[in-house]
């Protein structure tokens, strides 16, 4: 087996305008050069540039045995600023997207009217989408789950914010926040992309048979590593230095959760019903919620607001909750108006943080990320601020930053979660490259590849704005 | 090659919830797939249910009876497949990176009958046949221990304390806050007599007017507002279990005219096991309102549990506590402790080790058992994963 039968470069290019979704096939030395993720994406994105295009890939270890790999990365230009940002996706959309037979997905052009894109054994398949067109995110997602009780794991949906193509829209995964801090949002209501289905169920994947049990010594080796007495969101916080959760806001007994094949879970389900914090119609409409941005619930936690109450409403809407947090703060920080409204005040203005003069939304948190940089570099590079600012476990002081910058690129390109990459100090390139099971050195990603691709990515991406 | 889609494993995620459900082959003792399969062409060898695939039809009767819901269908060639544990190696549990998943021997703790039978044999033994005195009001030297409703009636029917008397009435009660209900489920003669009545007593449920546990509070009020109204002990002259103690004595041998509430007490077991303790037994009632307070609990891990093709916990337990509908939804049931008599006999019979014994405020969730070599069984939920 070489490299090529894991990663292929398969893809669909699906093009709004005229409704035509097209299978390509990458060229091997093209597969070889780029690895796959970000890096990838990065070339497909420059190939379409002039097409507005939207790229959602996975990596060559994505839904493979390698510890963590659940990740697929999304790149597109920011509403905000212009930039190009990766936005990675975890839980199960990249291996939806593997398991599906794809690699790739290049969205070009606008449709002309609402719109949903259903994969499913690596065909795609656009179907209007009127009917979901003003319903909020866990609407939308319940109506796609009756319309598709069967394929409906993975939903990729926007909200009213996307929809009005407000600055800090936020693509929504299933009923939970994503990642994407760039404005992602309003790029799909832009071309009236209301949800993407992913479904892999029934999908085959080649293995090499020696990989369950390399991920099993592999998996054993970086649990002795990782934190395993606090699990879920707050080990995250705390890994973050940000203990304001520690009292009762996320109860010990919180479910953790982790994505696809993750030995460490880093978010916490907050159960509505027993918490004080939530509205009895929040309470009425679902009973959960998943903590899946550690950033947002601090932003407004910083902000003296109900984190959670408020990060629910935000998900609901499909609102980036950073931004949220920061503009509803200066807005009107001792507002009267209720969640809802204060929010959809927001959606409907074209106020940027930049005008608020806040250059880092991130700067909202107790941990203050521009002592060590890690969030401006984040911001150059063109990589989600909503990756934890997390210093690295096991660098040397003064390094953070670049080994930060690295392990992420690693991480995007190779499909595996940067988050537990930046935790567990043995998630490195040289162990993960191993399941590859690229026999064939000639054909295959070496390590000199992998190598080359990363400074690729690095050099690349260096947007002006820091 | 892996496909998640063929796994014979199968998880199911209710985000709204935050629950997390697996549904895979329980292998029933007793499976209802093996006996509505047409073509036969499912069996069960050596605690294993095994599909064979050659015979099978993919009629889907099977998925339609299990109610776990564990034979699966192919979504590709939708054809019936169903765990068979791998042969005794399941790939989902060495895959498993949180070890959510584990495979373990089935053991049950059956040695806890032997001290509970030795204990309770020797409490009939002492307080019925050897000891001077009742259960009543017992003393050994300087030692003694006294009925608290038999005490709670004399203080209210003489309207007199006695401070001497005090240590021996709330001795038991303080057993009841340490142990919870485990006089009446290791030294209550009357109970050890309900146990071996109830062996061989045929049962034909409660009528709907028998049902009502709070019953037994009522006579506990009644027994101490009739006290002190007539100025005496009401309820004693009644009670099972001084009636047992003191007309079976070794003095009183077969004397007691009050031997007739014995009888009536057995018959009632006909109804369900137990059932004058679940309803009427004041005694039960004082200790029930203690253990409350208790420093035990007896807990059971519904994700231990096997749910449908077990509910062996439900089925020994002699008071009827253990919520079946709550252990079928994967939810671990509450014990209420002012019911339980602590006899233990859900942790006796658990196969799995999902019910035990644990300190209040202790968590429920077991520790993990590393050594899970040998033996069927498979346990836990979790990811699919391969």
């Amino acid at each position: 087996m070489n490299f090529l039968e894991y990663f292929a470069g398969r893809g669909l290019t699906i093009d709004l305008d005229s409704g035509k979704v097209s299978p390509e096939i990458l060229r091997p030395e093209e597969v070889e050069r780029r690895v796959g993720g970000a890096a990838l994406n990065l070339a497909l994105f420059q190939r379409y540039a002039q097409s507005d295009p939207i790229i959602l890939s996975a990596g060559p270890l994505t839904a493979s045995f390698a510890p963590g790999s659940c990740l697929a990365v999304m790149t597109a230009r920011s509403a905000v600023n212009g930039n190009i940002y990766h936005v990675p996706l975890t839980w199960q959309a990249g291996a939806e997207l593997r398991f599906s037979g794809l690699d790739y997905l290049v969205i070009l052009g606008r449709a002309a009217k609402p719109t949903m894109l259903r994969i499913r054994k690596g065909q795609g398949e656009l179907s209007p989408a009127e009917n979901l067109w003003g319903k909020d995110i866990p609407e939308t997602v319940r109506a796609i789950r009756a319309a598709y009780p069967a394929d409906s794991r993975c939903i990729l949906a926007i909200g009213p914010a996307g929809e009005g193509r407000t600055l800090y829209a936020q693509v929504g995964q299933n009923f939970w926040g994503t990642l994407d801090k760039a404005g992602f949002g309003a790029q799909w209501g832009r071309k009236k992309l209301k949800a993407l289905l992913l479904t892999g169920i029934g999908g085959r994947l080649k293995v090499h048979p020696d990989h369950p049990a390399l991920s099993r010594a592999f998996t054993e080796e970086i649990k002795k590593t990782i934190p395993h007495k606090v699990k879920g969101s707050l080990a995250v916080f705390r890994k973050l230095g940000e203990k304001s959760f520690d009292r009762g806001l996320v109860p010990p007994g919180a479910k953790p959760f982790a994505c696809f094949h993750c030995p460490f879970p880093c978010q916490s389900y907050i159960d509505k019903k027993s918490s004080g914090l939530f509205s009895k119609k929040q309470k009425r409409m679902q009973t959960t919620l998943l903590l899946t941005d550690p950033g947002g619930s601090l932003a407004f936690q910083h902000q003296g607001k109900n984190a959670f109450s408020w990060l629910a409403e935000c998900f609901r809407l499909g609102l980036e909750p950073m931004a949220a947090a920061l503009l509803v703060g200066a807005t009107n920080g001792k507002t009267k108006e209720s969640k809802p409204e204060a929010l959809l005040h927001l959606i409907h203005q074209e106020e940027t943080l930049a005008a608020r003069g806040v250059p880092n939304i991130q700067n909202l948190a107790s941990w203050l990320c521009p002592e060590n940089g890690i969030t401006a570099m984040a911001e150059k590079l063109g990589f989600s601020t909503g990756i934890p600012p997390i210093a690295p476990e096991g660098t040397q002081s003064g390094q953070e930053v670049k080994e930060w910058a690295r392990r992420v690129a690693y991480s995007l390109i190779l499909g595996v979660c940067p988050i537990l990459t930046l935790i567990a100090p043995r998630m490195s390139e040289e162990k993960l490259i191993a399941f590859m099971g690229t026999e064939d050195k000639e054909i295959g990603v070496n390590m000199g590849r992998l190598q080359a691709a990363a400074h690729d990515l690095l050099g690349e991406m260096a947007n002006p704005v820091a | 090659m892996v496909s998640p889609g063929k796994a014979a494993i199968r998880s199911i995620l209710l985000e709204e919830r935050g629950k997390t459900y697996s549904i895979y082959c329980q292998h029933c003792p007793e499976p209802l797939c093996l006996e509505v399969c047409p073509v036969k062409a499912i069996s069960r060898e050596n605690d294993l249910v095994r599909l064979d695939s050659k015979a099978c039809v993919d009629c889907g009767l099977c998925m339609a009876a299990c109610p776990e819901g564990a034979p699966l269908q192919d979504p590709e060639t939708n054809q019936v497949q169903k765990c068979d544990l791998c042969e005794g190696e399941p790939a989902c549990v060495a895959a498993c990176p949180s070890q959510a998943l584990r495979y373990m021997p089935a053991s049950s703790q059956r040695w806890i009958r032997f001290p509970r039978w030795i204990v309770q044999a020797a409490a009939f033994f002492l307080l019925v046949i050897v000891l001077v005195g009742t259960v009543c009001s017992l003393s050994v030297g300087e030692f003694g221990l006294t009925c608290p409703v038999g005490f709670l009636q004399e203080i209210v029917g003489s309207q007199t304390i006695i401070l001497t008397t005090i240590v021996s009435g709330v001795a038991l009660l303080a057993l009841a806050v340490l142990l919870g209900r485990a006089f009446c489920g290791w030294l209550c003669p009357f109970g050890l007599v309900l146990d071996l009545v109830g062996r061989f007593m045929p049962r034909f449920g409660n009528p709907k007017i028998l049902s009502s546990r709070q019953t037994k509070y009522s006579v506990l009020a009644a027994s101490v507002v009739g006290s002190a109204v007539v100025g005496h002990q009401v309820f004693c002259p009644v009670c099972p279990i001084g009636t047992l103690c003191r007309s079976y004595g070794v003095k009183n041998f077969f004397l007691g005219s009050e031997l007739a509430v014995i009888p009536v007490a057995l018959a009632m077991e006909i109804g369900e096991k137990r059932n004058w303790c679940r309803l009427l037994c004041p005694v039960g009632a004082i200790f029930g309102l203690m253990s409350k307070m208790n420093l035990i609990k007896v807990v059971i891990g519904a994700h231990q549990c096997k749910k449908f093709s077990c509910m062996e916990c439900a089925e020994v337990c002699p008071v009827g506590i253990v919520d079946k509908d709550l252990l079928r939804e994967g939810i671990s049931p509450s014990i209420p402790m002012s019911e339980c008599i602590m006899c233990l006999r859900c942790v006796e019979h658990c196969p799995y080790g999902a019910a035990k014994v644990r300190f209040r405020g202790q968590e429920v969730r077991p520790q993990r058992v590393e050594d899970f070599s040998a033996a069927p069984a498979a346990a836990a939920s979790r990811e699919p994963s391969s």
